[in-house]
């Protein structure tokens, strides 16, 4: 068993026990008539803001608080530990009323967001890695400007060189607007190469009509075309992979201000009744 | 990533640097001694013994790379007169330096114990800061992220000589005093700092003018060029060497405990490779040419040669490699304390009958320094007292075992043989300290360039970006290498090895932003940054030829030194994908690449 996989499991049996625990609790709690309600929720409360407090500790990386790492480790698991926490404070049914509503789905947005962001940041980087022609984010619209100004030079040289204008009016009307901007942002991030192959295919069967020169000028712009594709590839895994968080942050600072909303009801209400 | 103001890209040299540091050291620029000067020069040993006169100095008795020169012209090019400032500093302790100097009028004096205090020579101390600090700053980079570039710079102290230049006279005369330090004086005619140029060594000692003093500065190419015409200067760096440096390497190396003194004389030393213009060779390569770079590297031991000696490498890196086809195949990288051709000769020496000759050739990588231990002195003094546990790791010997023992083959197996060579050909073994990055985990996050630029006043110390073998990236971070080509030249010693654990440091304070140090790395890890006060307003030179103009600072990763928790870097990555690695630590390296 390698070290990630004990890890891994070492992490969800004490999730599980945890749980366990937890339910244990609860009904032992309403066995005795208690109203599990009030603890459930303040070890709920206490449970979002540890996971929020992962924000904060980045913000602070100088300060012995625990590696990154390790953060975001016992933040995995403890996000999943909510969720079965969740369900045992407000039990296996919808919510009601509006703020109840919310809350409830905001939880479920911010961990389903949660989940799906894990799953991301474990296969976007091999993915990422697989495909090849590495980039930095911020510098990827200059690298788009230079594939494109390329291909434009291409285009503009097959005019003189062959005497015919079948290559730029194609460029024109098929790659003048894929090189434009980033393209098949979807498909890439399902990896479906069906968009790309499709265009060189195209570019495949207009070569039929094309002299041994104007040939040369398809094929180098065919591989401009390969390169354009590698780049939005990057663009659209690596802007993915940044963007997840802008949903995932700020529907959990959504989360703490309804929730907190929620304990001053709650309390206003009972103290009422 | 980063949002310097840098002008790393312009990668300019200042020809007199030292000339702007103070006016307190009178300096004549390289190739800029009048006749007058030289005839002065003469006038003094050892050119006094070499020629009579300027005439006589003007003959082409020597020769330089096959071409005759003269003492005469060696001066004119290599050499320039010096005055030194009682308390000013002729060298610093373990400084790295190009330059030897001879004394001409005057006395210096050699601190040889205890070490001086690292402020007088101009480094920083690195002091962890206190939890009061440590919770307000981390507060402030919450709530007011500063601009970047901002550097609160320090007053200089108040006595005449800048931090780093020299000491003060009440430091001098405890110095001289016999009862606090152990100094030693030299007159007209000594020479120091010569190992250092020569075999490009750290000084070994701080010397520092006992008086106003005339001195001779002679740079590494032109103290060669005598030494070759000129036996008995040789003759005497040799002596020199084999007395301050060669017995004492041996003599630490347990294999070697039981070679006698005289028996020393035997072993030969030499340099291979370029001294330090390969990092400039280096940075103009680019990938394809890099892949190539074995074969244009010095051979230093040849596979199928006799191996008539064992190597012992004392500075710099060599490649260990394989015929392979018509290439070769690199096997391991060996440097200081690694030894080569041990296995081969210990063979021999076992079964005479059955002698084999090297299995595999030993290259210069960039420069390195050798020692020879000649095959009888193996055989007569080393073998029969030789504890087979004794052995060092054979990174380092001939490799014959082909086993999983091996670390060659350890390492081969372990990280995959095109990361060897990409690790070889981009001399990244340099690195005591690399910034490793597992693309397969790298989320692309930059939470390591904000971790860094937290700790760092807003201003990141490397870009999250460089050569990339498999899953594995390179960083554009100093590696804090072990042979720092960075500290060559630096004119004031801003730039330093931390001793404790072999950090090495910029001294914003004693930078004077010559870029000396930025235009050596070989790496590009070195920015130089214009410096802004407290307002964010660029902080102009005052004097000088660069009056008026922007002051700049050499930057570059320091490991998080003043921070308590180490690397931010390393902290701040949530998926445990980067990490900083010994190069050096086979295990290490074969950690980073199965985890």
């Amino acid at each position: 068993m390698s070290a990630l996989v004990r890890r891994r499991a070492s992490g969800l049996a004490t999730v599980a026990v945890f749980s366990g625990l937890a339910i244990l609790a609860a009904k032992g709690y309403r066995l005795s008539l208690g109203n599990p309600s009030f603890v459930t929720g303040w070890v709920l409360m206490g449970v979002v803001l540890f996971l929020a407090a992962y924000t904060v500790r980045k913000k602070v990386p100088t300060l012995p608080l625990g590696s990154s790492r390790l953060w975001l480790q016992i933040h995995c698991y403890t996000g999943l530990f909510s969720v079965v926490l969740y369900f045992v404070h407000a039990g296996l049914r919808l919510p009601s009323g509006l703020i109840e509503s919310t809350l409830g789905l905001l939880f479920c947005l911010v961990a389903l967001s949660g989940i799906v962001g894990l799953f991301m940041t474990r296969l976007f980087p091999r993915r990422l890695t697989s495909k090849g022609g590495e980039v930095v984010y911020e510098a990827i619209p200059e690298h788009r400007m230079r594939l494109k100004q390329a291909a434009d030079s291409l285009a503009e040289e097959s005019i003189e060189h062959t005497g015919f204008t079948t290559v730029s009016r194609y460029y024109e009307e098929q790659l003048q607007s894929f090189f434009a901007g980033p393209k098949n942002y979807v498909a890439h991030l399902l990896e479906v190469a069906a968009p790309r192959r499709r265009l060189l295919r195209e570019m495949e069967e207009k070569e039929r009509y094309l002299n041994a020169k104007e040939k040369e000028y398809f094929t180098r712009l065919a591989e401009q075309v390969e390169e354009k594709d590698r780049l939005d590839y990057q663009y659209a895994l690596q802007r993915t992979l940044k963007l997840w968080l802008f949903v995932h942050i700020p529907l959990t600072y959504g989360l703490l201000v309804l929730a907190g909303t929620h304990v001053l009801v709650v309390y206003v209400f009972s103290v009422a009744a | 990533v980063t949002d310097h103001t840098e002008n790393s890209g312009t990668r300019t040299t200042t020809p007199d640097a030292e000339s702007t540091h103070g006016a307190s050291s009178a300096i004549t620029p390289y190739g800029g001694m009048s006749d007058k000067d030289v005839a002065h020069v003469l006038a003094f040993p050892p050119f006094n013994r070499i020629c009579a006169d300027l005439d006589s100095a003007k003959e082409e008795s020597f020769r330089s790379f096959g071409k005759p020169v003269s003492v005469y012209g060696i001066l004119k090019t290599h050499a320039r007169l010096r005055v030194f400032r009682a308390g000013q500093f002729v060298v610093r302790r373990d400084d790295y330096g190009t330059s030897a100097f001879i004394v001409l009028e005057g006395e210096l004096r050699v601190v040889l114990n205890p070490l001086l205090p690292p402020a007088v020579l101009g480094r920083g101390e690195s002091k962890l800061p206190k939890w009061g600090k440590l919770f307000a700053d981390a507060l402030r980079n919450v709530l007011t992220p500063r601009s970047p570039d901002v550097q609160q710079l320090k007053q200089p102290p108040m006595h005449s000589l800048q931090q780093g230049e020299g000491m003060s006279p009440l430091l001098l005369d405890t110095v001289r005093d016999e009862s606090e330090y152990d100094t030693v004086t030299l007159g007209p005619g000594a020479i120091v700092g010569e190992m250092s140029a020569i075999y490009r060594t750290p000084r070994s000692s701080s010397v520092v003018a006992d008086q106003e003093c005339q001195v001779l500065e002679i740079r590494w190419q032109g103290l060669r060029d005598l030494m070759d015409g000129d036996t008995e200067l040789a003759k005497e760096i040799d002596r020199l060497y084999r007395e301050r440096s060669l017995v004492h390497t041996i003599s630490r190396m347990p294999i070697f405990q039981h070679i006698p003194p005289e028996a020393t004389d035997q072993i030969m030393y030499s340099t291979f490779g370029k001294y330090d213009e390969w990092s400039a060779d280096y940075l103009e390569q680019d990938a394809q040419e890099r892949a190539g770079i074995v074969e244009q590297e010095e051979v230093i031991a040849e596979q199928g040669h006799y191996a008539n000696g064992v190597h012992v490498i004392t500075g710099g890196f060599a490649r260990q490699c394989k015929r392979l086809g018509a290439g070769q195949q690199t096997l391991s990288y060996l440097t200081s304390g690694h030894i080569f051709g041990l296995e081969e000769a210990l063979h021999n020496w076992k079964n005479p009958s059955e002698a084999i000759a090297l299995q595999t050739s030993l290259r210069a990588a960039g420069y390195t320094h050798v020692f020879t231990v000649p095959t009888w002195i193996m055989e007569e003094h080393v073998f029969p007292h030789l504890d087979a546990d004794a052995l060092p790791g054979v990174a380092a010997s001939g490799g014959l075992k082909g086993d999983s023992e091996n670390p060659q083959e350890r390492l081969r197996e372990g990280i995959g043989e095109g990361l060897v060579e990409f690790l070889s050909e981009n001399r990244f073994f340099n690195g005591t300290q690399t910034m490793l990055i597992d693309l397969t985990r790298c989320t692309r996050c930059d939470d390591c360039v904000r971790g860094c630029a937290a700790a760092h006043d807003g201003n990141p110390r490397f870009v999250r970006h460089g050569p990339i073998s498999g899953n594995v990236q390179v960083a554009n971070a100093c590696m804090h290498c072990m042979d720092p080509v960075c500290m060559i030249g630096c004119p004031t010693g801003a730039i330093y090895r931390e001793p404790e654990q072999g950090r090495v440091i910029i001294h914003p304070d004693t930078c004077i932003g010559c870029s000396t140090c930025s235009n050596n790395c070989p790496y590009n890890a070195i920015r130089m940054v214009a410096t802004r006060d407290g307002e964010g307003k660029f902080v102009l030179a005052e004097s000088g030829e660069k009056e008026g103009q922007p002051e700049y600072k050499a930057t570059k990763c320091d490991l998080c030194i003043n921070q308590a928790t180490g690397p931010a870097c390393v902290r701040s990555c949530p998926h445990d994908a980067l990490k900083r690695v010994n190069m050096h630590d086979a295990d290490s390296l074969i950690r980073f690449v199965s985890s």
